[in-house]
């Protein structure tokens, strides 16, 4: 399945945005993604994952947000995850990561 | 080419091998002290001469001319190396006399008496390495207080094997920490170098240590004590209140019927099971000895299929450590070598080693001995080198005395790729890549850069080429360099790349870092990568074995299923476990640890023996959780979800928690429904998390379903969606469990590439359908 990764800097984070579908096949690139921004970034600088056109996110990809969520505080670097799609939310529910994560809704109703 | 001696290996100094050998024998001579009379050594030499003739089925007197030749061989005296034989268990059917009867006992220290296998103390065991881990503690030790005022030692962990033995019991009269806190019955905290006098456990005298009462509800039921490596650590308050607790709980262990006995890493629950998985060969795990001491290992396991060219027992083997078993192996550096395996984790070999080292009377001259990291031990096992394979090392000896890096450049994509011994060779790291075509000629001294212009040009004229040229290394250093190279031309006659080989001619060149090896392990790692696959499949198949028929625990009917991943090279994380507990209790399990391939399968075994330890303590499904999720901080960095129940079967109640998990299913009277979802993260999210816990009520009839996620994602299903799919399909069940778990694997309707588990569990009884 295709997955679309783009890293773009703003001013206080760097945003790593996703688009598609993340399953086994395709968590390796979001995960290098995530790490590459995690190494990049100091803090106060943060790292957002945008997960707003993530049709599908599997329990490798919620580990993915776990390991960089780890990595994030070890460096004091803000970690904030921006999702939109129903089913990723109710795996971030299910999971509890969203007790723990930094979630942030965007608007759209899928 | 003569076979290598042990003067000869690597160039090594002779005077350093024989230090490693007099090393051998210094630890034979621990048990030589009543072996030290003149009249004894003769006694020794006789005996020792009476084993070989045995063995060798020589005669006395070739026997005698065979030790005196071993002695003047390696410059030890013959009655050292006399025992050396004679410490040898003798194998069955064999005598210790030429005359036939029996001999003085052997000159070594008497075997632990044999045990009768039980899950309880394996638990112990368990329990007590979940305690180091959670604790970042070194050693750990449970004694049992007896009726006569001693401590029986019940369970360790980190303790050598030699420690293990010397603390099995402890008599009310004899001074020490653990005696001490068992008559006072107040815990010792000490910190800092201890007096001379006192004589601790564990090699770490300098480091912190516990040593704390268990209580049971009315007495005083055992000892504790924890150590800690390093000299002057503190341990932080939370460990010491995390300590405190889990020393609580132990009491549950001590309160269970235990045989005293002493328990060594070799009989670690997992060793068990690897039987299956092994058809050759020796697993061993480090040791930690007295510093300064070499390192040493013991053998866990011997696999089925490997015969000990002595002739020993694989129980005569077991627990026994590797300098004992075969201390001329070590002459030749296995014991470097091993331990260098364990630093960087790539195997080795050690080639032409005679085949005498294993103790082999006869048979082929020679052996190669593989090293293999093989989880956190390592496999060792040797085979008898061939023509061709002495061939083969013949060659890979040149090549790595030659000093050789390969070399290849794409005219295709324009890349050029570098073998590791190139890297080492231009002084370069592999991160920072290759250097391109077009700038060799940079690296290379400006007077030879003519030469390496000739050299390029020539290949892209198709021609095979030699030059040699000056390399200038990033500190500035200057090596001598062949370079080899030679076109590719593809079918149609275009030429595709170059390639060849650097070899490097300065004299400070060290042969250990060998092409060959590196060569090898490209050659290999696709059918490495295969057999590691292989083995964690076979792994998964032999912890997690699918019953033939339903398993009954606790009064319950038990079906599972395990469906691994489509892909072959997506080994999954998914796990289950079933366990009786001490007082008819169940622990339920079901799991899925992130990722896939070795480091999921390694993930998942530690997170399944650390909950069985843990599960032994009688504490509840939620501070299991809360153990489980701590280390995964401390030790092992995996995360994933989990279910953990725990099953009473005198009050039908299931008392579960879950991190991050699915919740179950529960089909009661022809409807079935999801189980409310009680608050609880997965595993390696928050070091702090909570899990709360829930109690469900079963009836007779009653079939509870726990699930991993492979079997109901889909995507573009939402997830409620799917659940109460399978609540449907999981309402018509019927009552036996393993027709029901085939029909809820047959409905799945899964998309995913994910491996899948079930477990489906009935209370007998209830209405039939």
């Amino acid at each position: 399945m295709q997955l679309l990764i783009t890293t773009e800097r703003a001013a206080d984070a760097f945003i790593v945005r996703t688009q598609g579908e993340v399953d086994l096949s395709t968590v390796d690139q979001l995960d290098s993604a995530l790490a590459d921004a995690c190494s990049t970034a100091a803090p106060p600088m943060a790292v957002v994952a945008d997960l707003s056109d993530v049709t599908f996110l599997s329990s490798s990809g919620l580990s993915t947000l776990v390991k960089t969520h780890q990595r994030c505080e070890e460096k004091g670097v803000p970690f904030r995850v921006v999702v939109a799609h129903a089913g990723v939310r109710r795996g971030l529910e299910v999971t509890g990561l969203d007790q723990v994560l930094d979630v942030r809704h965007n608007g759209l109703e899928h | 080419m003569k076979a290598q001696r042990p003067a000869d290996l690597n160039g090594a100094d002779p005077h350093e091998r024989l230090l490693a050998l007099a090393a051998v024998i210094e630890r034979q001579q621990r048990e030589l002290e009543i072996l030290s009379a003149r009249q004894a050594e003769r006694a020794i030499v006789c005996l020792a001469e009476g084993v070989l003739v045995e063995q060798l089925h020589c005669t006395p007197a070739e026997a005698a001319t065979h030790l005196r030749e071993l002695a003047a061989r390696t410059g030890v005296k013959a009655v050292e190396l006399a025992a050396d034989v004679i410490g040898e268990p003798v194998g069955a059917g064999r005598t210790q006399l030429t005359g036939g009867e029996p001999g003085p006992p052997p000159a070594r220290p008497p075997e632990a008496p044999d045990e009768p296998a039980g899950e309880q103390r394996e638990l112990g065991d368990a329990l007590l390495a979940q305690v180091l881990q959670l604790t970042e503690a070194a050693a750990a030790a449970l004694w049992q207080l007896q009726p006569d005022g001693a401590l029986e030692f019940v369970a360790g962990s980190g303790l050598s094997a030699l420690e293990t033995s010397r603390w099995r019991r402890i008599p009310p009269q004899m001074d020490s920490f653990a005696q001490r806190v068992a008559q006072q019955g107040q815990p010792l905290w000490l910190t800092g170098p201890l007096p001379v006098a006192e004589q601790p456990l564990s090699p770490w005298a300098g480091g912190a240590r516990a040593v704390l009462p268990v209580r049971g509800p009315a007495a005083l039921l055992g000892v504790l004590e924890v150590v800690w490596a390093g000299d002057d650590h503190a341990v932080p308050p939370s460990v010491r209140r995390r300590l405190a607790t889990l020393a609580e709980v132990t009491a549950h262990v001590l309160a269970s019927s235990f045989v005293a006995g002493a328990r060594t890493p070799s009989g670690r629950p997992e060793n068990t099971w690897l039987g299956a998985v092994l058809d050759s060969g020796l697993l061993v795990q480090p040791l930690r000895g007295e510093p300064g001491e070499q390192p040493d290992f013991e053998i866990t396991h011997v696999a089925a299929g490997f015969t000990d060219p002595a002739g020993r027992t694989h129980r005569q083997l077991v627990g026994r450590s590797l300098v004992r078993a075969y201390p001329m192996l070590t002459v030749y550096g296995i014991l470097d070598r091993a331990t260098e395996v364990l630093r960087t984790g790539v195997p080795c070999r050690l080639e032409r080693i005679p085949s005498s080292a294993t103790g082999e009377a006869a048979g082929a001259a020679e052996v190669t001995v593989r090293i293999v990291p093989f989880l956190d031990g390592l496999l060792i096992d040797w085979r008898p080198g061939t023509d061709a394979d002495r061939l083969a090392s013949l060659l890979s000896d040149i090549q790595r005395l030659g000093g050789l890096g390969g070399w290849e450049h794409s005219l295709v994509t324009g890349e050029t790729t570098w073998t590791d011994q190139t890297f080492v060779l231009f002084g370069i790291a592999r991160a920072e890549g290759a250097v391109g075509w077009a700038e060799l000629a940079e690296h290379v001294h400006p007077e030879d850069t003519p030469i390496v212009e000739h050299f390029q040009s020539t290949l892209l004229q198709r021609r095979p080429v030699t030059a040699t040229f000056r390399l200038i290394r990033p500190e500035g250093t200057l090596r001598q360099v062949r370079a080899h190279g030679e076109p590719v031309v593809a079918d149609n006659g275009t030429l595709v790349a170059v390639r060849g080989i650097y070899q490097d001619l300065s004299a400070q060149y060290h042969s250990q870092v060998a092409l060959a090896a590196t060569q090898d392990r490209l050659a290999d790692t696709e059918q490495r990568a295969q057999q590691q696959y292989r083995i964690v499949r076979e792994l998964q198949h032999a912890i997690m074995p699918i019953a033939a028929g339903p398993v009954h625990v606790a009064g319950l009917d038990i079906a599972v299923r395990y469906r691994p991943a489509e892909s072959e090279h997506a080994v999954g994380g998914d796990w289950y476990d079933v366990v009786a507990l001490p007082g008819d209790q169940a622990l339920l399990v079901i799991g899925d640890v992130a990722g896939h391939g070795i480091d999921a399968a390694q993930g998942m075994v530690a997170l399944r023996s650390a909950l069985r330890g843990l599960a032994s303590t009688g504490a509840g499904p939620g501070q299991l959780l809360a153990w489980l999720n701590a280390t995964t901080f401390t030790g092992n960095r995996t995360n994933g979800t989990v279910l953990c129940g725990l099953y009473d079967p005198a009050a039908r109640q299931l008392r579960w928690a879950r991190a991050g998990h699915l919740p179950p299913v529960l089909v009661r009277d022809g409807s079935a429904a999801v189980l409310a979802e009680p608050h609880g993260m997965m595993l390696g999210a928050d070091p702090d998390a909570d899990f709360e816990e829930t109690t469900t009520a079963l009836r007779e009839g009653d079939t509870l379903v726990l699930y991993t996620d492979g079997l109901i994602e889909r995507r573009g299903v939402l997830l409620d969606e799917s659940l109460d799919r399978l609540a449907r399909v999981a309402a018509d069940g019927g009552t036996d469990v393993e027709d029901f778990s085939d029909r809820l694997l047959g409905h799945a309707t899964a998309d995913t590439d994910d491996d899948t588990c079930l477990i489906v569990i009935r209370v007998p009884g209830g209405p039939r359908r």
